[in-house]
């Protein structure tokens, strides 16, 4: 069986350097140089900016950008100055724009059945705008890209909770446009993963850092959990969990947001499965509450030489992940959907977890946002239906949008929300009675399952 | 060209004369002219040639270096043939190369001692000498092939009674492994000449006599080193008279082999007392040591191979320096231990436990001094397993201590959950390695909770202080 080839495409400042660090970490085969950054202006893509922390760190990276910079990266759209933190520019930049898009995705040579994983930060202009915009375009619009049926999975970045109001707005209206696109309200992306720049520099206790450090600490985090969510599918997993195994049945429960939970770096000697799992719920890279998950994927990537030795065992994932779920996730009898995959690796020293936590409320994300959110909204003057959002530090740079769309933006993600909660609380449900299930079911009272 | 000018003129000086003389004389005078002619032609071409090949200095030039050869051939031939003598009978080789040899001084082209090129050899043609000197070649080659059949077997027979000679050497003790080697390998190249079978000869000659003298030094070694065990005077006359009887092969090397024998005799009862301690000290060791520890263990197990290969009493010198390197590698071994306890005590340290879990044992570093190498065997392997055993006990301790407090701020989270949930909670509930070490720390971090050894368990203080209550109720 080939392997599922990954690309990355990444849209704005904060994705662009989620994906050169990926690049440039890890030369993953699944997705080799398939990594395509975007942006709006030139000077966003200067490594003296955007990368130059990374640069700094490690010179050697000069090289790689350099590579890079020539059929990698594409800049898009008329604005001297970027989108300005408005995502509606970013979305009509790219509109405009998307025929010198598409000619850069083409040159990723993409095949049929390849996923690709688009990433933004939730609070930005560029991304926020572009990306929800062009997964709508390529899966559904008639200027495809390849003849194929392409998967398209989305990170979005939240972003700090010190943040100015209008990043906020524009979290609600990413999360919204990611998950269905405006009026047609189709399912957009067909997994959206979740990462909370503030959650994750808790976990990692990094606060205490300068910015740029934590930011990078942070992209690193969110690079690792790409990765071991690319593993997965992987010639070294014991059970593979497939791209279509991420997120068919999540679609077709209407329900199809994840966030990575991550234990890293455990001991082999020391940790078993369980507790690096233990470990890992403690920390989501959102805040959620696990028990409102409905939907797990476990993946354990453990150093060969214990997978051989059977210290770690698939089998053994498998009974611990059931026992583990019905501990931890939504209702008695642990959520609805669970997969989990062990993945040997003759590089790994270490015994590392990530679990995909999916389908959990978004009531701690949204209620971040939502004060801010309406603050940001009120304060729009309305004028003939339409807002004018523009950016406070360019005067030029300002674009109008209809009441109709935002309330269009508002009803998806409520009609998300509203699916997602029914999930949860289905999954809550009392047991059923299964006797007199079976009895409707035709079975008299004398059968074996009557009499335990 | 000067050359095709003179002859272009000649024809046509001949040519112009003819045509005047046909004009002038008639027909007659012309065919006389004619007929003269070319008896002039004949004899100046003859003359011409004789003249050429007399002033030609290269032809004398040829024959001399023709017969050199023919003579150097002889000469080695002659050679192989006298060394061939010490293995074979070769007297009708030697005839047949008399009679080559007279050949050649009767038909006078070399002197009657055919020691130089006889002075008349302008006489002969070079064919005739080219002709003489391939006959004499290919008679040479015969009688070297009809020497080498004769020679092979002999050669066979000769290297065959050296290697018999050698093994037995050998088997009395003498380290003759690498030499041995070299000889078979030589034994076993078959050659394909006689030249070659001379060179074989020479080499397994050679290479004999140097074990042969290796084997005698061994033994005048062996014996200064065994008369402090014992009487030697036996091994001394045999040596002795193996010097005396150095042309005798075989009374030189059984007087040898007798020699190492007796001389194993006298060291044999000192040689086991001191293998058997070695042995016993090294799987000590190796024992101690166990999979976990690295370093320099690979060398202690090379010292240990090595001496459990050594089972000849005639190696005690070897045995002694193996138990040098033994007691060398081992203060190595914990002088890197001692560095390695030092190193992993202090990042522990660095996180601060208390004694109650974790001590450093300071009488380590005074132990490892006293693992003397200078002193006696058994002495200092009783000081040096001491040792290695505390070193190696507390270095174990600490690697596992210091996995506890590394892995500690993973840990901690999930112990408080656990304890929340039950209120108490056992080294099995926790599904670690060294799950009493983790609950022990966790107690020394919070004073809200109790650690009881036996068996292991952390209760939270409320839950002690409920229960306590329960059982000392009314």
């Amino acid at each position: 069986m080939d392997n599922t080839r990954w690309s990355i495409i990444a849209s704005g400042e904060g994705a662009n350097r989620v994906s050169f660090l990926y690049y440039c970490q890890f030369r993953n085969p699944a997705i080799e140089d398939r990594v395509l950054l975007l942006n709006t202006t030139t000077a966003d893509v200067r490594p003296e900016k955007t990368f130059e922390y990374i640069l700094r760190k490690d010179p050697n990276l000069g090289q790689i950008y350099d590579q890079i910079k020539r059929d990698k990266i594409c800049i898009f759209g008329k604005s001297p100055s970027g989108a300005g933190n408005n995502w509606k520019v970013g979305e009509n930049e790219a509109r405009d724009d998307f025929d010198t898009i598409r000619r850069y995705i083409s040159n990723l040579k993409l095949g049929g059945r390849d996923v690709i994983l688009c990433i933004n930060t939730l609070g930005g202009g560029t991304g926020n705008g572009s990306i929800p915009y062009l997964i709508h375009e390529l899966k559904y619009g008639k200027r495809i890209v390849s003849a194929g049926e392409n998967s398209y999975m989305a990170l979005g970045i939240l972003p700090y909770d010190f943040e100015a109001p209008q990043r906020f707005f524009n979290t609600i209206c990413g999360i919204s446009r990611l998950l269905k696109f405006d009026g047609d309200a189709k399912q957009n992306a067909d997994l959206l993963l979740l990462v909370d720049n503030d959650q994750v520099e808790k976990i990692l206790g990094i606060g205490g850092m300068g910015k740029e450090e934590r930011y990078y600490r942070i992209n690193q985090e969110t690079i690792k959990a790409i990765n071991m969510m690319i593993a997965a599918g992987s010639e070294r997993s014991k059970s593979t969990i497939d791209v279509a195994d991420y997120y068919q049945l999540p679609s077709n429960l209407g329900v199809y947001h994840f966030t990575p939970c991550m234990s890293l770096g455990n001991d082999p000697e020391i940790f078993d499965i369980e507790t690096a799992m233990e470990d890992a719920i403690r920390n989501p890279m959102v805040p959620v509450d696990p028990k409102t998950a409905i939907m797990a994927y476990v993946i354990v990537v453990a150093p060969q030489k214990y997978v051989d030795d059977r210290i770690f065992s698939q089998e053994e994932l498998e009974n611990i992940t059931r026992d583990w779920a019905v501990k931890n996730l939504a209702g008695k009898r642990g959520g609805v959907l669970r997969y989990s995959s062990l993945v040997s690796s003759q590089d790994a020293k270490t015994l590392d977890v990530m679990i995909l936590l999916g389908g959990f409320s978004l009531e701690k994300i949204i209620s971040k946002s939502l004060q801010r959110y309406y603050d940001f909204k009120d304060s729009l003057k309305t004028e003939g239906g339409e807002v004018e959002l523009r950016d406070e530090a360019n005067e030029r740079i300002r674009v109008k949008i209809s009441i109709k769309d935002i309330e269009a933006i508002e009803a998806n993600i409520k009609d998300y929300i509203a699916v997602a909660e029914e999930r949860i609380r289905r999954a809550h449900r009392e047991e059923l009675d299964i006797k007199k299930k079976l009895s409707e079911w035709g079975f008299s009272r004398g059968s074996p399952s009557w009499r335990q | 060209m000067n050359e095709y000018i003179i002859t272009a003129s000649f024809i046509a000086a001949i040519l112009i004369a003819g045509f005047l003389l046909l004009v002038n004389f008639g027909v007659t005078i012309v065919t006389y002219f004619g007929i003269g002619l070319v008896a002039v032609s004949i004899a100046g071409g003859v003359i011409y040639t004789w003249w050429k090949t007399a002033k030609d200095k290269t032809i004398e030039k040829f024959k001399l270096e023709t017969l050199s050869k023919m003579r150097e051939e002889f000469n080695k031939t002659s050679n192989y043939v006298n060394e061939a003598a010490e293995l074979v009978d070769v007297k009708d080789d030697r005839e047949g190369l008399g009679a080559l040899r007279e050949g050649f001084i009767k038909l006078g082209l070399f002197d009657e001692k055919f020691e130089s090129i006889a002075k008349g050899i302008g006489k002969h043609t070079l064919t005739f000498i080219e002709q003489q000197t391939r006959k004499g070649e290919q008679r040479l080659r015969s009688l070297e092939t009809l020497t080498a059949g004769t020679y092979k077997p002999e050669l066979d027979k000769y290297a065959q009674g050296l290697h018999i000679r050698l093994m037995k050497l050998y088997e009395s003790g003498y380290p003759l492994e690498n030499g041995l080697k070299d000889f078979e390998g030589v034994q076993n190249r078959i050659p394909k000449s006689l030249i070659e079978m001379i060179e074989k000869k020479k080499t397994i000659s050679n290479l004999f006599s140097a074990m042969l003298m290796k084997c005698y030094g061994e033994a005048e070694a062996l014996l200064n080193l065994a008369g402090t065990y014992g009487d030697v005077s036996r091994a001394e006359g045999d040596i002795r008279m193996a010097k005396e009887r150095a042309g005798d092969i075989d009374a030189y090397t059984s007087l040898l082999a007798s020699a190492r024998n007796r001389l194993k005799e006298i060291l044999g009862p000192a040689f086991i007392k001191r293998r058997s301690i070695l042995l016993s000290a090294l799987q000590r060791t190796m024992e101690l040591l166990g999979d976990d520890i690295d370093g320099l263990k690979g060398s202690i197990e090379e010292i240990l191979s090595k001496v459990s290969a050594t089972t000849d009493p005639g190696r005690l010198e070897e045995l002694m320096e193996l138990e040098n390197n033994f007691k060398n590698n081992l203060v190595l071994l914990l002088a890197k231990l001692n560095d390695d306890l030092l190193r992993v005590e202090s990042e522990i340290t660095a996180f601060g436990p208390t004694k109650d879990l974790w001590a450093r044992d300071d009488g380590i570093g005074m132990l490892l001094e006293k693992a003397d190498p200078s002193t006696e065997i058994s002495a200092f392997t009783e000081e040096a397993i001491v040792a290695l055993g505390r070193a190696v006990n507390q270095y174990r301790n600490d690697i596992m201590f210091k996995k506890v407090v590394e892995n500690f701020g993973k840990m901690e989270p999930i112990i408080e959950r656990k304890l929340k949930e039950h209120g108490r909670l056992s080294g099995a509930d926790l599904r670690v390695k060294y799950a009493e070490k983790f609950l022990q720390y966790y107690s020394t971090k919070h004073p809200e909770v109790e650690f009881r050894e036996k068996p292991p368990v952390l209760l939270a203080r409320s839950h002690v202080l409920g229960r306590t209550r329960v059982e000392g109720g009314p």
